[in-house]
């Protein structure tokens, strides 16, 4: 597989929330505004090449019986890195992300990747993919809060991670319309179901396009 | 009567997964099953609040008088995997009846958020040991209700005459959803 | 630097790695070898690892 594909696959076709289903504990529980989904999303970004990258390093070295202690050990030490480096550096994004930092832990993107990916691959398709699968990540969670924001609150907005009283774009576009439900637990899931929905109607089409091309 | 309030909030009010999304993932993945799902729940149920106990007891006895509490995260789940390792071949020794029905779903508790996500929030809530003990009962307990309730309603589903586009996760998560609602309503209650 | 950090991480990745080890050497008992219903489960590394789905669909037809 050549090396554009490795880094391609992460963003439609193996889509870590949209195809894989993985890591939804925090893709469900964050995605409430445009700003927490960006900051979550270079969180994992910079977890998972980090993770990849060390693991791919030492797979000669790591005994194979204990290779999953390991990866846990080097995951969790990185997590709590970034979850300093998010404190100090971009406190208002910690603060709303809260306990969801320290989750990225045991979110099945990161251990999976490592587990199946880079601890087979070098350094160079380890990172490509760990690029691939964490933009593909962020991606996702952006879609998911557009639709929230946009339908529970009645209008978008972001802020500088780093320094939160700067707007980069606040636009409002319906107050009165908006229905709070879907800032709410119960939306995150009805948004999510609705997006799987929809990518699973495109894969039914392309399937039955498909079939009829063979008949004929 | 503190700790009958945090019980019921935790289970029902702000429960675990329809609320605070910790442990979705198993309520998609495991068996659509009703008995599997109560015995994925029996399992979850015993190792979160052993661990809640263990991870508090490290917290307050070790991370803090050694002034280290930046290793928490790393204490709390090598404690949590351990524990789950440890919980396994124990009952792989000692009772083979037990393990077969629910020793089988022990190693995905170690990438339940649940877990890891119950032993987080007693030490930012600041409960005491007791306190802990009934918030990791009440979390388990709600997480179970959920699945079982999840795996019934999903059994039914696969018969449903459900439009083809959302058979499968997307009508299960909207089902999620409605279920999020119901227990929405009763915020009040506490 | 504090040493106790060192120390405690030390003891903690000890104790981890004793128990999987001593995990992976306790054969499951007589009878258990087959009964679960998907070979993924016994793999730590994620609950929704895609040998579950399959084992699911051939179980339940």
């Amino acid at each position: 597989m050549n090396k554009f594909d490795t880094f391609k696959k992460g963003l439609f076709i193996e889509n870590p929330i949209f195809v894989l289903l993985l890591g939804l504990c925090s893709a469900l529980a964050i995605t409430t505004s445009l700003t927490n989904a960006l900051g979550m999303g270079m969180a994992v970004i910079c977890v998972l090449i980090m993770s990849n990258v060390i693991i791919s390093l030492l797979r000669k070295i790591i005994p194979n019986e204990i290779r999953i202690p390991v990866f846990i050990v080097i995951i969790a030490t990185l997590v709590k890195c970034v979850q300093m480096l998010m404190n100090a550096f971009t406190p208002a994004l910690y603060e709303s992300l809260g306990v969801f930092i320290p989750l990225i832990v045991v979110n099945c993107i990161i251990l999976g990747r490592a587990e199946s990916f880079a601890s087979k691959n070098g350094v160079v398709d380890s990172l490509l993919d760990a690029l691939g699968m964490g933009l593909g990540y962020t991606f996702a969670v952006l879609v998911i809060s557009f639709f929230r924001e946009l339908i529970g609150t009645g209008g978008l907005s972001l802020f500088n991670p780093f320094d939160a009283s700067q707007v980069i774009f606040q636009v409002q576009l319906f107050g009165d319309y908006s229905v709070s439900l879907f800032t709410q637990p119960a939306g995150a899931f009805i948004t999510l179901g609705c997006i799987l929905a929809f990518i699973q109607c495109l894969k039914i089409r392309k399937e039955r396009k498909a079939k009829k091309v063979e008949e004929k | 009567m503190e700790l009958v309030s945090l019980f019921i909030g935790l289970t029902f009010v702000n429960n675990v997964v329809l609320s605070k999304f910790y442990a979705v993932c198993p309520l998609l993945g495991v068996s659509k099953k009703p008995k599997n799902a109560l015995n994925m729940g029996y399992a979850v149920t015993f190792v979160i609040v052993i661990a809640s106990i263990v991870t508090h007891i490290l917290y307050h006895f070790v991370l803090v008088p050694l002034e280290i509490t930046y290793l928490d995260l790393i204490t709390f789940i090598l404690v949590i995997a351990s524990l789950v390792q440890f919980v396994e071949m124990f009952l792989k020794k000692t009772s083979p009846e037990i393990y077969k029905s629910m020793g089988v779903y022990l190693p995905l508790i170690t990438t339940n958020c649940a877990v890891l996500g119950v032993a987080l929030d007693n030490i930012s809530a600041n409960y005491n040991l007791i306190e802990a003990t009934v918030a990791g009962l009440a979390v388990s307990v709600g997480f179970t209700i959920v699945i079982y309730l999840f795996a019934t309603i999903r059994e039914r589903l696969e018969i449903a005459n459900v439009p083809e586009s959302f058979k499968g996760t997307p009508i299960a998560l909207i089902t999620a959803g409605i279920m999020a609602c119901a227990l929405a309503g009763i915020a009040g209650l506490v | 630097m504090n040493l106790w950090a060192i120390v405690w991480l030390a003891l903690l990745i000890a104790i981890f790695i004793g128990t999987y080890i001593w995990n992976k050497k306790t054969p499951q008992p007589e009878g258990c070898e087959d009964m679960s219903e998907c070979s993924g489960c016994h793999n730590i590394a994620c609950t929704h690892h895609s040998a579950h789905h399959e084992e699911e669909i051939k179980d339940e037809y």
